[in-house]
């Protein structure tokens, strides 16, 4: 093989072979140069992927790429709302990503060339790669609920990427007066863990309860069931006469917001909000779409084994910018297929093939701080869809005593410092 | 591991989640990640 550039002619003729994506970077690896990787994004996903790459391969060459030089973490950031928990337990560095050998780059990606195989950064330098591992996360749509765009976030936060908003949801409800009315609205599926908007809601409710009694929480719902739901509505009827859950059809459908004026609209009626928590629709991550791996959903197919883009080859995407079946859009999933995706690539890039993998999600709530309780999944491939394992997997018991609920409450504290302090630690 | 894997899976273990876990994997499947395990040490 000569060491000379493809032809734009070669490129068609690989391409229409159908295979491109394995076959193209051999002639590369021949001249005894190191693969290199680039992973866009270090979340869950992005940051485990790069440290799982070295890991699974130290002739890898893995570079990440991420804006920010502290990552925020959203499990647990609905304890920091409720005046539960510090910001601080949510922040991570990336120095020991760095210190496993991963060059880590404080930028942008603002382009991806998937022909020439290069990636664009916002200080303009351009990246090469062999294998593109893309993992930006959800992105919010503020085109989808009239009257909620980015303005209108600073003053009805939706905190569903944590940070600033998290904190600013934080500050308004703790200057609410007593007596005011909290007001959610909880999109359709799909979007970034679903579960996680009712332990917002509980937790929400549990800070009224104890600091606000004499104020309300309305959760205006774009769906009729969810996730645990047995569960959580066991637990409200419990401890939160304060809480009312609008489904669909009860007329719960969000169907506005006039951020001036504090109301949100339902199908039914308009809700004057002291303090408003709005979760918009949501899709892929930005250059999930730029670089052509989105379909008309706005999110990212990919292979179950591999995660490769079925829409742009050589391209991997993991993460909640990834539909892939039955996975759920969770930090545990993310970080889970992470793991696959590195094992699949390590072999990938030196035309050796993956085994076929399988996974474990749990997501737990909290419905109270010493209030737990678990959604469990076992995932495998079948026929190239990622399917849950029958018999397996399931929500925690209806009828367990608090003692089983407030072990899961501490598991769930132990499930975040383990998956923390294996991406960041 | 392979006899808490199979107690957990049987119910006969007491467990928050591991039961639910350990129904997704067959007696090859957790000789194999008990094998791995014991390899890493
Ligand atoms: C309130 C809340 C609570 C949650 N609780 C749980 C829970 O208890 N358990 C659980 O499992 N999951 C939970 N989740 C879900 C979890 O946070 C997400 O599923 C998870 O973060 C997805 O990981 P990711 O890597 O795909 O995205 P993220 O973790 O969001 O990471 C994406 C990263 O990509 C970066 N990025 C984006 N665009 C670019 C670009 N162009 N160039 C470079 N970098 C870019 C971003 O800066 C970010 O760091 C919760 C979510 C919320 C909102
Ligand atoms: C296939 C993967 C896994 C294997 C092989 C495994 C193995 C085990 C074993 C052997 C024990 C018993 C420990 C002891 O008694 O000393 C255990 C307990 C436990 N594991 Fe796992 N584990 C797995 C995945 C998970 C996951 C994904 C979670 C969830 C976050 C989890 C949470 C727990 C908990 C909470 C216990 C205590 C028992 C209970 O309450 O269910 N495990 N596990």
């Amino acid at each position: 093989m000569t060491a000379t550039r493809p032809t734009r002619r070669q490129f068609v003729t690989t391409a229409a072979a159908g295979a491109s994506a394995s076959l193209f970077p051999r002639p590369l690896l021949a001249q005894g140069s190191q693969p290199r990787i680039v992973v866009v994004g270090g979340g869950f996903a992005g940051a485990t992927a790069a440290r799982f790459l070295k890991r699974a391969d130290p002739r890898l060459d893995v570079t990440l790429v991420e804006p920010n030089p502290i990552f925020a973490a959203c499990p647990f950031s609905n304890e920091v709302i409720a005046g539960l928990r510090d910001m601080r337990a949510q922040l991570f560095g990336y120095d020991r990503i760095a210190a496993a050998g991963v060059a880590v780059v404080h930028q942008a990606a603002t382009a991806v060339d998937g022909r020439a195989r290069s990636v664009t950064l916002g200080n303009g330098t351009k990246l090469g790669y062999e294998r593109l591992i893309l993992a930006p996360g959800s992105d919010l749509r503020f085109d989808a609920l009239p009257g909620y765009d980015e303005g209108a976030a600073e003053r009805m936060p939706h905190a569903w990427k944590a940070g600033d908003q998290t904190l600013l949801l934080r500050r308004q409800l703790e200057a609410m007066e007593d007596g005011g009315t909290v007001v959610m609205a909880l999109p359709a599926l799909p979007y970034r863990c679903p579960p996680a908007s009712y332990e917002r809601a509980s937790l929400i409710a549990y800070y009224l309860k104890t600091r606000k009694p004499r104020s309300k929480l309305v959760v205006l719902d774009a769906k009729d069931t969810f996730s645990m739901q047995r569960l959580f509505e066991n637990a409200w009827q419990e401890l939160y006469p304060n809480l009312e859950w609008v489904p669909v059809s009860s007329g719960g459908n969000p169907t506005s917001v006039d951020a001036a004026a504090m109301t949100v609209s339902s199908d039914f009626d308009t809700y004057k909000a002291a303090v408003a928590n709005i979760i918009p629709p949501q899709k892929a991550g930005r250059i999930a779409e730029l670089a052509g791996t989105a379909d008309r959903t706005g999110w990212c197919p990919v292979d179950p084994v591999t995660f490769e883009s079925h829409l742009a080859p050589g391209i991997h995407v993991l993460g909640d910018a990834a539909i892939a079946g039955a996975v759920p859009k969770s930090a545990f999933a993310a970080n889970a297929v992470a793991k696959i995706c590195a094992a699949a690539v390590a072999k990938l890039v030196f035309g050796e093939r993956p085994a076929p993998p399988k996974f474990v999600n749990t997501c737990y709530s909290l419905a109270a701080p010493d209030y737990g309780f678990s959604i469990v999944g076992v995932y495998h491939p079948v026929n190239g869809q990622w399917l849950e394992v029958e018999g397996a997997g399931g929500v925690s018991p209806a009828d367990a005593p608090r003692m089983f609920r407030s072990q899961e409450a501490k598991f769930a504290n132990g499930w975040f410092n383990a998956i923390t302090s294996e991406i960041f630690g | 591991m392979v006899a808490a894997m199979q107690a957990y899976r049987g119910g006969q273990r007491p467990a928050t989640v591991m039961d639910r876990i350990a129904k997704g994997f067959s007696d090859d499947e957790i000789k194999a990640i008990a094998a791995w395990f014991a390899a890493q040490r």
